[in-house]
């Protein structure tokens, strides 16, 4: 017997079951298949407005900044204010999401935007969010070419731009946008919930904001996007 | 690792005489308490959430053999390898045999338990591999040579000095005369130091916090962001986990990800969760380009069905130790195994056998604050008596304990003898002990009086005293 088998095997033996036993070969494809939801918080329920305002409420307690954006079109400005008001010097390291084609980024000519996976001495990452959830102010980011996953941990500063149409109330819901914007849930390598810029409290239990990824995470969400 | 649960005794008195280290457990005693309890009173479904995973842990386990195939098939449908391991020097060696062949010389680390289980530490060193734990206080401990004294805190035990002294004494390329003296400079060493081995580094273990068996992906919970470091940029990512992390899908996921970074940091959520899928895509810039996956059983499989089978539901927060005034009194390390803390007394028999770790399961005053706070109902003093039971079947009791419980298991079964007794004794201490008021000695008491007086009885029994007052009518 293989080592999976003999584990296989002893799983059966301790649970008194056998090994074709199709009731319990039913509850198992039925849940992975219906993947039922089980309780959700009731603080995220309301109307898009409610939602969008809490997703802005649990980002800003979990220590991210967040700035609000009228039209998909001022996202070049406001990464220019936040670059000038932070003074990092350098490129911006960015994917090759389509929501960021076609911006006027030539209005913004001290933007120097370099597409690719982070690299040492990135100080700026920019990434788009799949999709967000308000229960506790997370963007929910996919690796891939439009966004690498280095740009979320290398670069000192985070920029995500979250469309606020993206922005739904639970964890449960973000999977299913991502389910709909997929076929396959995961079809990305990787999915990354970030809540807030990289932390510590390994020294004494004093929070430390900026361990190895982040010290600043920067939220600008787009209303009508 | 080797276990010192058998010296648990003289381990506690030295930590209780440490007053170093009473010190640092007292300045960081209150935080997790205060920051759960704030966490949890804004969420007002914590505890249906808690039946939640609860019932979900329990169904995945009932159902293990089947969600760890799908979870194989799904792992393997996105590229990546699934390995079984029976024993930690199997899993040791299938790791190390994929560090091998990657021709792999430095390994980079996130924080493990199960990989404390196995000692992968001490065997890939031995193998000729470098291995360099990331997680800050991981690193702390390792440059020390010291095991975790705390499940999602290691280095929970030591001081912002002691850190200091440690960085000074390993880091002794830079300026002798830099500044360390607060948090973040210590921070700002280790993130500098750690960034360059992050880069350089072959492959990156990792453990997973959760395994999705509708998709197959690996879970980490983490705040610093060196699990993502590790587990994106060396070209091998191994995932070391054992078979009860499981769980069915996202939404289930969800569910214990809302009770996880509460119950143990009293954080809404932790900054990073990321679930990782099998090795890249093609045309994606970064990630592993190889995904492994280690699962071990080391004993799980022999908790399933038996009285013990709820402790595989833990999720590993902390919160029970934090909660615990044993752990809170004397810290991690006195416990002598991998897992301190009420979830050691029930787990560490299961897996390093109760003749050596008897002792924990009796290091508890049964006050059940480990069970309120648990996020998945693990009846944690239940499952510490059934092992104290097991000892006295398997006649571990020490001589005197057992002639102890004898005695007063015939009281027990005569109750008319039972007061005539305590009549007796009660009243004669209450004789003896008239004028000081209290005993500093007493045969067969020793375990009380050596740390603290014994009060003179009163005078009349406690059922004397029940007697009379119910027949007094309320005022």
């Amino acid at each position: 017997m293989s080592a999976k088998e003999h584990i296989l095997h002893k799983i059966r033996k301790g649970l008194s079951v056998h090994e074709f036993d199709d009731l319990r070969t039913m509850s198992v494809d039925d849940r992975l298949r219906g993947h039922p939801r089980s309780t959700t918080p009731s603080y995220a329920q309301g109307n898009r407005q409610d939602i969008i305002r809490l997703f802005t409420k649990m980002a800003i307690q979990a220590s991210a900044t967040v700035e609000t954006i009228k039209q998909q079109r001022s996202v070049p400005w406001a990464i220019a204010n936040f670059v000038r008001k932070h003074a990092t010097a350098g490129a911006i390291r960015v994917g090759t999401d389509p929501f960021l084609a076609d911006l006027p980024w030539r209005k913004e000519a001290t933007l120097d935007l370099k597409p690719g996976a982070a690299i040492e001495p990135d100080q700026v990452g920019l990434s788009v969010a799949a999709a967000a959830a308000a229960e506790t102010g997370t963007a929910v980011l996919t690796s891939g070419p439009d966004n690498p996953t280095t740009i979320n941990f290398l670069p000192e500063n985070h920029i995500i731009i979250v469309p606020a149409s993206r922005i739904v109330p639970t964890y449960e819901d973000a999977w299913d946008l991502l389910r709909s914007q997929n076929q396959d849930p995961l079809s990305s390598r990787a999915v990354v919930f970030i809540t807030g810029p990289s932390r510590t409290a390994d020294v004494e239990q004093k929070l430390l904001l900026g361990a190895h990824g982040p010290r600043r995470l920067h939220i600008i969400t787009v209303d009508g996007a | 690792m080797r276990s010192t649960s058998h010296k648990f005794k003289s381990n506690v008195r030295a930590a209780i005489a440490d007053r170093h280290l009473q010190q640092v457990m007292k300045n960081s005693r209150q935080g997790f308490v205060e920051n759960r309890a704030h966490a949890i009173s804004t969420l007002p479904e914590f505890d249906r959430l808690r039946d939640d995973a609860k019932n979900i842990k329990d169904h995945t386990l009932s159902h293990l053999d089947l969600y760890l195939q799908h979870y194989e098939a799904a792992v393997e449908k996105s590229g990546g390898t699934v390995h079984w391991a029976q024993t930690p020097a199997d899993a040791c060696s299938i790791i190390c045999d994929i560090a091998r062949a990657a021709n792999a010389r430095k390994i980079t680390k996130g924080k493990s338990m199960v990989s404390e289980e196995i000692g992968l530490n001490q065997h890939l060193k031995k193998e000729g591999f470098e291995v360099i734990e990331t997680d800050l206080g991981e690193y702390i401990i390792q440059l020390r040579g010291e095991t975790p004294s705390h499940i999602i805190a290691p280095a929970v035990h030591l001081s912002q000095t002691d850190i200091e002294e440690t960085f000074r004494e390993h880091h002794r390329d830079l300026d002798p005369s830099r500044p360390l003296d607060d948090p973040s400079s210590l921070l700002s060493e280790a993130r500098a130091r750690l960034r360059q081995e992050f880069l350089s580094a072959d492959v990156g273990i990792t453990g997973a916090n959760m395994l999705i068996a509708e998709t197959g992906s690996s879970v980490i919970v983490t705040n610093e962001g060196n699990g993502d470091l590790t587990q994106t940029l060396p070209l091998v990512h191994i995932v070391v986990a054992s078979i009860e992390k499981v769980v069915p899908t996202l939404e289930d996921a969800s569910v214990i990800l809302r009770l996880l970074a509460r119950s143990a940091t009293g954080q809404q959520l932790s900054v990073y969760t990321t679930f990782s899928t099998g090795p890249a895509r093609p045309g994606d810039p970064d990630g592993p380009h190889k995904y492994h996956v280690v699962l071990i059983d080391n004993d799980r499989t022999a908790l399933l069905g038996s009285e013990f089978q709820d402790v595989l539901r833990c999720i590993r927060c902390g919160a029970c130790m934090n909660h615990c005034p044993v752990y809170q009194s004397v810290g991690g390390h006195a416990y002598g195994w991998v897992y301190p803390g009420p979830i050691g007394a029930a787990l560490n028999p299961a897996l390093i056998g109760l003749k050596g770790t008897a002792n924990l399961p009796n290091a508890s005053s049964f006050c059940g604050r480990c069970e309120e706070v648990c996020p998945v109902r693990i009846p944690l003093p239940k499952l510490m008596r059934q092992w104290r039971e097991q000892e006295f079947e398997a006649s571990l009791t020490p001589h005197m304990q057992r002639w102890g419980l004898r005695i007063w298991s015939h009281f027990a079964r005569h109750p008319h003898q039972y007061q005539i007794a305590t009549r007796i004794v009660t009243s004669t201490l209450a004789f003896l002990g008239k004028k000081k008021g209290c005993f500093s000695w007493l045969p067969l008491a020793a375990g009380w009086t050596q740390h603290r007086d014994f009060p003179t009885p009163e005078g009349s029994t406690f059922q004397e005293l029940w007697r009379t007052q119910n027949k007094t009518p309320d005022p």
